[in-house]
């Protein structure tokens, strides 16, 4: 089965996308989803142009245009708090099995 | 890359006192340019970045910000550490509607975000972490900042 895509954005691509990014891998790799979902990151002024490339999209940064794909708020992951509903979000919307 | 690399005295500073945050970010990215760290763009890209993608965070037990900038306008990484005398304004992160008072600001020099992924994530252990707010913001000079972050990062 290929891989799921997910995409993690924040306003420069270098700091919160990549923790918000290695955190969801953890907790994905505990649930044992690990091998089924493929997390790259970027900024947020590409995700216009990657969002067709994935199957979901989580951010850090506030974001309100139209694109293909869902797109979920991932602040949570940064401040420790109310993660349970979103990652199970996550999972739910990538259709993880 | 070691993380007590990133770490300099020079840019430790305790009880800094600014208006807002413009300010407190042109006096911390003054202090990364004189050491060389980033280029004279800096400032001003770091406050537009956090006018357009705002780095408050509610920690554990105190506001947080971690403002940063596009690698282009860095030499090479560092961290700039404030601890402020009193909180200053900023915005949350992917919610600008919602003010946070930070207490510490963690200014981020990267210059590329994937060579420091154990870093970014144990740093936003720290947020979540009363105990290790508390001792950075009642840290006395910059060396004991600096071994207490070197600790926890």
């Amino acid at each position: 089965m290929p891989k799921k895509r997910l995409l993690v954005a924040c306003g420069t691509g270098v700091a919160t996308s990549v923790a918000v990014a290695r955190k969801i891998e953890n907790i994905l790799k505990e649930r044992g989803y690990g091998d089924q979902v493929e997390i790259t990151t970027c900024t947020v002024a590409e995700l216009e142009s990657k969002a067709h490339l994935v199957d979901l999209v989580v951010t850090t940064a506030q974001y309100s245009k139209p694109i293909s794909v869902k797109v979920i708020m991932g602040v949570a992951f940064l401040i420790g708090r109310g993660t349970e509903p979103i990652i199970n979000d996550i999972i739910e919307s990538l259709g993880l099995k | 890359m070691n993380t007590l690399e990133l770490l300099h005295p020079e840019l430790m500073l305790l009880n800094l006192e600014a208006e807002d945050s413009d300010q407190l970010l042109d006096t911390m990215a003054s202090h990364l340019l004189a050491q060389g760290i980033v280029k004279d763009t800096f400032a001003e890209a770091i406050k537009t970045r956090e006018r357009e993608f705002a780095t408050g965070l509610p920690g554990a037990n105190m506001g947080v910000a971690l403002p940063h900038a596009d690698a282009q306008h860095v030499n090479r990484s560092a961290i700039a550490v404030a601890t402020l005398k009193h909180p200053v304004t900023f915005r949350m992160m992917g919610l600008h509607e919602e003010p946070i008072q930070a207490e510490i600001v963690f200014m981020l020099a990267l210059a590329e975000g994937h060579l420091h992924m154990e870093l970014l994530s144990n740093l936003m252990g720290i947020l979540q972490n009363e105990d290790a707010l508390t001792r950075i913001k009642q840290a006395e000079t910059p060396q004991k900042l600096v071994s207490i972050l070197s600790e926890l990062l």
